[in-house]
């Protein structure tokens, strides 16, 4: 009976497709097991150089006199991450003991060794770690990997880079920064910090003049980093002669960043501009600078047609250091326009809210 | 006729079956080698540094009705994100307990004039208030009018360019907001990007925060956490690489602003504000032909409790079907649209084919094979295979899907734990599966019948708000 029954070709079917599921489901399961378990030694020899390196890693940095363990092989990618993490995490002398440390442990033939290694992290680990240890040796083979490659690893390598010498690095990283639109801007403006205004000088004035029109305002947001006088040659250029609204409006973001008072008068003549995008940037910009002079202007566009231009008009108004808490209120009482009382008394609550000794 | 229509029938069924099982399965091998990438990338994220100035500012929206037992927890957990400029707007959406009070106690509110951009509408506000403590902490108080409606009063009062909406009940991850920024920070096409929600149950929570991930004891729970790593999780991170995500959740997700108040805001009236939003997004950029992406960020950053009782869960189950069903239908114009791309073409299809109408099919598989057998239209041969087919394909792919999850995530690492959510996965296709699509299919019909919307809430045991 059970030989007839497995002679179907739909029960066999059904048995044989069932008992391969069966055998899959069971081998994943197994996969998982043994993954899992793989990730828990993992885990655990990560968790056993932490407890054995961390207070070396400390007394190193403390400047105190520490006995090195053993740094077996298995060891020496979760060290180099801890050992990176407090590079990141410290700066002056506590900073260049642990790179003492690192000479010591002759980490650099370890970074060397791994900067050929197939796998990205390895590689990537082995790049900071040079960085770290400020070891111009392979400068032109990490400045090749930031240069050729696009991905996330070239900007590990161009962060190296500026570690190692940031003066040398400059002409490198800063056409880079400007090149790589893809490269997340906290990170971009954070390499060009690193990078210093005296390192950066007028090369980033001068890529933002070489890219595409389209890259503008994204560069000049970044602008400030090169340095005041360089960023104010080129913001106050820009507003003298763009049109574009984009562009106008990222280098009122600037003129704020820099406090530069001397731009008051393109500042001015941008309040009214048909782009509301351009007019709120004005007010911002203004709002850091205006005189009395001033203030005519500001309550007129308390009028405006855009929401965000009244706003931060009447934050402008409420926040303007010669006025106290009744001239502000006489202004309200005065203003025949719905919209900008409303949004003149929603600014009045706020920094009564903020600032509860206003007067 | 009649045998050639049980035929016919049979094969049908059968035919379903399979490519039902099959497309998921492809969907959690697609989500595999996403994951694998994603995992690979977000192992450098260590040794980049970032310059926090440079981080857009989020407005997070936080729509409540009806919350006192957890919204103190879920506020003073949101403010101690780690994120360099970000807002809370807690909206009251009418509430008739004593969330606006509480929030006013507990915050220091300080009711200030209303006037922002009311480029959405909305039910009335009643009143605006502004936290004297917590200065990136605001309240709208409006009159009741659904999630969608709350959320709309939010966007109208949202100061940043990008929003995130979060259920009250969510519990985050301190760099929650890092993670999901980051789609958009990495690729400027990016509208919106969905945060990986995952159940709390079983967890060790503390002060609206996650000490410890577990796994419930309840065999439901851990039903619901195969569900949710076969379907919600990995059947939807499979739909990422190609654009074609069509469900971010409400619970976390976060979105540019411009894009949402020109596409219209959330739809009110309808109970998936969330998937309906995302699905018109790409029905609008779509017929646009605007370069866009919409993402999904596999990390676990946000938790939330299952429904840990079965009334609950039906209710949500019911309600997530009709929500899909007005989704697709208020979108329709997206399917076979000539600039519709893969996700007219393929993902709505998909949607409508397998997610809407599966229920439909699997019960009706279900009772025809059952009824066929008993009197004898259907041969037990063709009935062993369905339920071959049916069980051992869920069991594979639940399976598949616990791989993914122990070779990327490692939540559930002990072993102990595994062998638990593989016994679950194999216990849950005699039962639990097959209520779920019951309760999915009475969803269907809602959905047809097209009844008012209304807020869905959920019976909460919140013992992760008691403070500690």
């Amino acid at each position: 009976m059970f030989q007839s029954f497995f002679d179907d070709p739909l029960i066999k079917a059904a048995v044989v497709f069932t008992g391969s599921l069966a055998f899959t489901a069971l081998a994943t399961l197994f996969l998982a097991v043994v993954w899992s378990f793989l990730e828990h030694l993992k885990e655990e020899r990560s968790r056993l150089v932490r407890k054995r390196w961390l207070p070396v890693l400390a007394e190193s940095a403390a400047g105190l006199p520490v006995r090195l363990p053993t740094l077996g092989p298995m060891d020496e990618e979760p060290f180099l991450v801890l050992w990176n993490h407090f590079q990141e995490s410290l700066e002056g002398q506590a900073r260049s003991n642990l790179t003492d440390l690192g000479v010591r442990l002759g980490l650099e033939r370890k970074a060397k060794r791994m900067l050929r290694a197939r796998s990205g992290f390895t590689r990537a680990l082995a790049i900071i770690t040079l960085g770290h240890l400020q070891d111009e040796s392979e400068w032109e083979t990490i400045a090749g990997i930031a240069e050729k490659n696009e991905s996330i690893e070239g900007c590990i390598a161009a962060q190296a880079l500026v570690r190692i010498d940031p003066k040398r690095a400059a002409p490198v990283v800063v056409p880079l920064a400007a090149k790589r639109t893809f490269w997340p801007q906290e990170r971009v403006a954070a390499l060009l910090k690193n990078l210093g205004p005296e390192n950066i000088g007028d090369l980033l004035v001068r890529a933002v003049q070489e890219a595409p029109r389209e890259a503008w305002p994204r560069l000049i947001r970044l602008v400030h980093l090169s340095g005041r006088n360089h960023a104010l040659a080129l913001v106050r250029e820009l507003l003298a002669a763009e049109q574009d609204p984009e562009i106008l409006a990222a280098c009122l973001v600037a003129v704020r960043q820099l406090g530069d008072n001397e731009s008051i008068q393109a500042v001015r003549s941008l309040l009214f501009h048909p782009s509301w995008q351009v007019r709120v940037q004005a007010v911002n910009a203004l709002a850091v600078m205006a005189t009395r002079q001033d203030l005519d202007t500001l309550v007129r566009l308390l009028s405006d047609d855009n929401w965000w231009v009244r706003y931060r008009s009447a934050q402008a108004i409420v926040w303007l250091p010669f006025l106290k808490k009744a001239d502000v209120e006489k202004i309200r009482s005065g203003l025949h326009d719905r919209y900008g009382r409303d949004s003149l008394e929603r600014s009045i609550a706020e920094r009564q809210a903020r600032d509860p000794t206003w007067q | 006729m009649a045998v050639r229509i049980v035929t016919g029938l049979q094969y049908f069924f059968l035919a379903y079956t399979l490519a039902i099982g099959l497309a998921y399965l492809l969907l959690n091998l697609i989500a595999l080698f996403a994951v694998r990438n994603y995992m690979g990338e977000q192992r450098y994220d260590i040794f980049l540094q970032t310059f926090s100035d440079f981080e857009p500012p989020i407005s997070v929206l936080v729509p409540a009705y009806n919350e006192e037992l957890t919204i103190e927890s879920t506020v003073r957990s949101l403010l101690q994100l780690s994120y360099s400029n970000y807002e809370i707007i807690v909206i009251n959406d009418g509430s008739t307990d004593n969330t606006l009070p509480l929030l006013i106690d507990k915050f220091g509110l300080l009711r200030i004039p209303e006037s922002y951009s009311r480029k959405l509408e909305t039910k009335p506000v009643r009143g605006f208030y502004l936290s004297t403590v917590y200065p990136n902490l605001k309240v709208i108080d409006k009159e009741n009018g659904g999630k969608a409606d709350a959320l709309n009063a939010g966007l109208n009062a949202a100061m940043y360019p990008m929003f995130c909406s979060i259920d009250s009940d969510s519990i985050l991850e301190r760099n929650s907001l890092r993670r999901v920024i980051r789609p958009f920070l990495n690729d400027h096409r990016t509208v919106a990007a969905g945060g990986t929600v995952r159940i709390v149950n079983g967890s060790e929570v503390r002060e609206g925060h996650l000490l410890r991930a577990g796994l419930p004891s309840k065999l439901l729970e851990r039903f619901q956490i195969i569900e949710y790593l076969r379907a919600f999780l990995f059947g939807r991170i499979g739909w990422t690489p190609i654009n074609c995500l069509m469900v971010l959740s409400g619970a976390f997700s976060l979105f540019r602003k411009d894009k949402v108040i020109e596409a219209g805001g959330y739809k009110t009236g309808t109970v998936g504000e969330d998937m309906e939003l995302v699905v018109r997004l790409h029905r609008l950029l779509r017929s646009k032909g605007e370069q866009y992406r919409i993402t999904f960020v596999p990390d676990p950053i946000c938790w939330t409790e299952a429904p840990a009782d079965l009334g609950t869960l039906r209710k949500q189950r019911i309600r997530w079907q009709r929500g899909l069903g007005e989704s697709l239908a208020l979108n329709l114009g997206l399917l076979f649209h000539p600039r519709g791309g893969l996700v007219g073409w393929v993902a709505f299809p998909f949607m409508v084919v397998f997610e809407f109408l599966g229920p439909l099919v699997e019960i009706a598989g279900y009772i025809f094979v059952t009824i066929g057998l008993v009197l004898g239209f259907v041969s037990y041969r063709i009935a062993l295979l369905f339920f071959a087919l049916a069980v051992g394909l869920g069991v594979l792919i639940s399976v598949v899907s616990l791989l993914i999850e122990e070779i990327s995530f490692h939540i559930y690492g002990e072993v102990r734990e595994i062998l638990g959510l593989f016994i679950a996965a194999i216990l849950e296709n005699f039962g639990y599966r097959q209520l779920i699509s019951w309760w999915r299919l009475q969803g269907v019909l809602g959905s047809l019948l097209s009844r008012r919307a209304e807020w869905g809430q959920m019976k909460r045991l919140g013992n992760w708000a008691r403070p500690a």
